[in-house]
């Protein structure tokens, strides 16, 4: 029992919480608004769009991707729906209607990612950000340059404000989202195969795993949550246009970082981009009631981020030894040893 | 460089690692203008000598002596400034620059700050039209052949002012006209008073090439051998030593012919020229040949990794599957060559690494019962003794014979009607590899059929129900069991025919 404490306290749980303990403590003692039970709320409400989009980044995460059209892809899904809810008058039939056209926009958007990233073997950060700005440029053809209102107490408005047994409403899908998430991860054979590939694509494919339909998958899974990200942001906010979720690439990846996602692929979970979510959540409400100004934020964001890598770097949890080597034997390789 | 005059002699090398002596007493000499060719087995002490003579490791006793002086080689640069250089068998150009940017890399000529272009390439092309190279010192790298960038590695080392050019293994990723051009290459090096050290596994290029060989076993240097002298039944003789034939006698086995694969006329690339063979449950089945033979590629063909160029293969009578996945079900296995690579998932547990191959069996509609996973890791753990025994031990953390064990556990626990090995023992201990022979040895007992391709000849002789040996890309001797001895093998793997092998 013993020494179950102390592996707990000495293993990632254990820092985890110690890290908040220690925000807590910071906070209780610099900012009594912090406690309030509407800053708490509002911290959850604020985590609940990076989470949800933290939670399906996750996977291209683990193959030792990145996906950094997450932002923009969200914008995406945010227009496409108000775009067919305005056309009726935020009926339901409408905002069905544009779920699934954003849904179906993801679908291609993340398969494309898996193409090129898979087929054309190019890196996943080049390919996604290079999406990123081709769907900002896509996104003034159906708004018109203009901001969409979302009007009227409709589903639209219910996702975004409605509650359920007091919880507000992106809390839960927040939630909802993890968990499923979480369950593919842990339970079932794509997951365990997610894990494979990341830790290993050449063994991998060795055991029959088919790696490229697997991270093409992966892809998908990734711009899906975004565009339903996108959809409970635009539904809080009750607008959507050209700058809606602008950004939140950002965001998801500081989530990544500080909940300890191995960015090279291969270990992680749904609790730590949860994790992550949070404390990136927190620290975000915790500068602006101290008044920190916007661009600042940015500043600080941005040194969170090099500090939590070096900090996994130089704690070195995956040493020398343990960090497979990627892609080795692609298809170029292959075709190099068929010349002999 | 006046020709005959010893360019460099070690005396006395004496090298130990960890308690083990991997040197002892190594006398070895190369003349100025002479093709010096280092012979010996896996593990016999050929890199160690060179690295000693490169600075890359240090002795623990003897001296090395250039021009007659005893000099101290302590690191690369040491042995650079005394004219030694190495052309590795990995490359190490950079593909995007220029012959001339590449030779000069390091080293570039400065003028003003600004790099003196004009003078570099004056000065490859005149090593160029010395060594009469066909080159173009503007190409970029990236577009040369395999034999042209070793003919750049060799104008680096020659622009750096070696007398002394070591070649480890250069041929290995050369084709057979690539291969001549190195070897006139070196001629005309030898012309003009270089000395070389070539090492290599191929007797063939060491009759055309040597002036001198020495043979080196087991840390020693066995023979020096003048041009005349060399022949393959000398030279595979000194480099095994005495055999062993104790404990070989053995009964014949029983043969499953109901469970059997077919390869007939399979064709790779320039690797696999028109191969067959047929191989039957309940007997192990070894592949011989010298590496880059072609021995990976076929079993990658068998297994579904690689896609052959022509031939079929038949399993049971079927033709075999392209999807891995498929014959992975249809009860095939691989332990592929490089375990680091292509063998385990280092980050992740024992038990996951064993489990990955058997989704099929522990998983529904896609859901994996996480408690049938961890007792089919816990059997594979206790039945094949892998230590430690903890299911949630990173592979990476484990010694080689344990991963290599995890490898195999993965598919000894399902089964498999046919496995595939590629080396399976390398960089394993004695005990484990003992475990392993045993669990193969049991496999085929109960008609499985292993396949395994092996460089250890001793493995290949003593495992080995049948072997086959490879040779310019085809079966070229079939051994028995009985009647296989090292030597033998070793020169059919050389093109040589045996009174032993059976010819095919």
């Amino acid at each position: 029992m013993n020494s179950k404490i102390t592996r707990f306290i000495g293993g990632q749980w254990g820092q985890r919480a110690l890290i908040l303990l220690l925000i807590f403590i910071v906070m209780a003692v610099f900012e009594r608004k912090f406690f309030t039970p509407g800053n708490v709320s509002s911290i959850f409400l604020a985590i609940s769009v990076y989470g949800i989009m933290a939670c399906g980044m996750l996977f291209v995460v683990l193959l030792g991707g990145l996906d950094l059209s997450v932002g923009s892809m969200a914008g995406l899904s945010a227009v496409i729906i108000s775009f067919f809810a305005k056309n009726d008058n935020f009926g339901t039939g409408g905002v069905l209607t544009g779920l699934l056209a954003a849904l179906a926009a993801a679908v291609v958007v993340g398969w494309l990612h898996g193409v090129l990233v898979t087929q054309i073997n190019m890196p996943s950060f080049v390919v996604t950000l290079a999406t990123k700005y081709i769907l900002y440029g896509f996104m003034p053809m159906i708004t018109s340059g203009a901001f969409i209102y979302i009007t009227g107490e409709g589903l639209m408005y219910q996702v975004g404000n409605a509650k359920v047994l007091g919880v507000p409403m992106p809390i839960v899908i927040f939630l909802v989202v993890a968990v499923i998430c979480g369950l593919i991860l842990s339970r079932t054979t794509f997951g365990r195969r997610l894990y494979a590939i990341g830790g290993n694509p050449t063994a991998s494919a060795l055991v029959g795993i088919h790696v490229f339909r697997d991270t093409k998958i992966a892809y998908i899974i990734s711009c899906v949550t975004a565009a339903l990200g996108g959809m409970v942001l635009c539904s809080m906010n009750m607008i959507a246009g050209q700058t809606t979720g602008n950004g939140y690439e950002g965001n998801v990846l500081l989530a990544m970082i500080v909940g300890g996602i191995n960015l090279a692929g291969g270990e992680g979970g749904v609790p730590g981009a949860v994790f992550g979510a949070l404390l990136a959540g927190i620290i975000t409400n915790l500068m602006t009631l101290l008044g920190v100004s916007a661009d600042f934020q940015k500043f600080v964001q941005g040194m969170i981020i090099l500090a939590a890598i070096t900090l996994n770097v130089y704690t070195g949890r995956r040493s020398a030894g343990l960090s497979a080597p990627k892609r080795r034997r692609g298809k170029a390789a292959e075709e190099s040893a068929k010349q002999g | 460089m006046e020709k005959d005059r010893v360019l460099l002699r070690t005396e006395g090398i004496f090298k130990q690692f960890n308690g083990v002596t991997v040197l002892d007493d190594v006398n070895l000499e190369i003349k100025y203008g002479e093709v010096h060719a280092l012979m010996g087995e896996n593990g016999a002490g050929k890199s160690t000598i060179i690295k000693i003579i490169t600075g890359v490791y240090a002795k623990d006793g003897g001296d090395v002596f250039v021009d007659g002086e005893v000099v101290a080689i302590n690191n690369r640069q040491d042995a650079r400034a005394r004219g030694i250089s190495v052309i590795y068998q990995e490359l190490s150009l950079v593909p995007a620059l220029t012959v001339t940017e590449n030779i000069f890399l390091g080293q570039e000529i400065e003028h003003r700050g600004l790099l003196s272009k004009k003078k570099m390439r004056e000065s490859v092309r005149a090593l160029i039209g010395k060594y009469a190279f066909e080159i173009d010192p503007d190409a970029v790298v990236d577009s040369l052949s395999m034999a042209q960038r070793q003919m750049v590695e060799i104008l680096k080392a020659l622009s750096m002012d070696a007398k002394l050019i070591i070649m480890d293994e250069p041929t290995s990723s050369l084709s057979a006209a690539e291969s001549e051009k190195l070897f006139d290459t070196i001629d005309g090096l030898r012309e003009k008073g270089a000395g070389i050290l070539y090492v290599s596994h191929r007797l063939e290029e060491v009759y055309r090439l040597s002036d001198r060989l020495t043979v080196m076993r087991d840390g020693r240097i066995v023979a020096v051998l003048d041009r005349s002298e060399i022949n393959a039944k000398t030279v595979t003789t000194l480099m095994i030593g005495r055999e062993p034939r104790e404990s070989r006698a053995r009964s014949g086995r029983d043969l499953f012919k109901d469970n059997y694969l077919e390869v007939k006329h399979l064709s790779y690339g320039k690797l696999l020229k028109d191969v067959s063979f047929t191989a039957y449950g309940g007997e192990i089945l070894g592949i011989g040949g010298l590496v880059g033979s072609g021995r990976t590629e076929l079993v990658r063909c068998i297994y579904g990794a690689a896609k052959q160029d022509g031939g079929e293969i038949l399993f049971n009578g079927r033709p075999v599957s392209k999807r891995i996945a498929k014959n992975i079900r249809m009860g095939f296995g691989l332990v592929p060559e490089d375990r680091r690579v292509e063998g385990f998932i280092p980050v992740q547990s024992i038990e996951k690494n064993i489990a990955i191959a058997s989704h099929d069996r522990l998983s529904r509609l896609g859901i994996v019962n996480a408690r049938k996973e961890t007792r089919w890791a816990e059997d594979a753990i206790q039945n094949y003794d892998i230590r430690p025994k903890n299911r949630h031990m990173p592979v990476a953390n484990l010694s080689g014979g344990n991963q290599q064990k995890v490898v195999l556990g993965r598919w000894l626990s399902r089964d498999p009607k046919l496995l595939l090995l590629d080396e399976p023992t390398v960089g394993v201990d004695v005990g484990v590899k003992a475990d392993l022979y045993d669990f193969m040895r049991k496999l085929a007992q109960s008609g499985a059929i292993i396949i395994m391709v092996s460089s250890d000849l001793f493995e290949l002789t003593h495992i080995s129900d049948r072997i086959l040996v490879m040779h310019g890309g085809r079966f070229f001797e079939e051994f028995t069991h009985d009647n296989a001895s090292q030597t033998s093998v070793l020169l059919a793997a050389s093109g040589e025919h045996t009174e032993e092998g059976r010819a095919l």
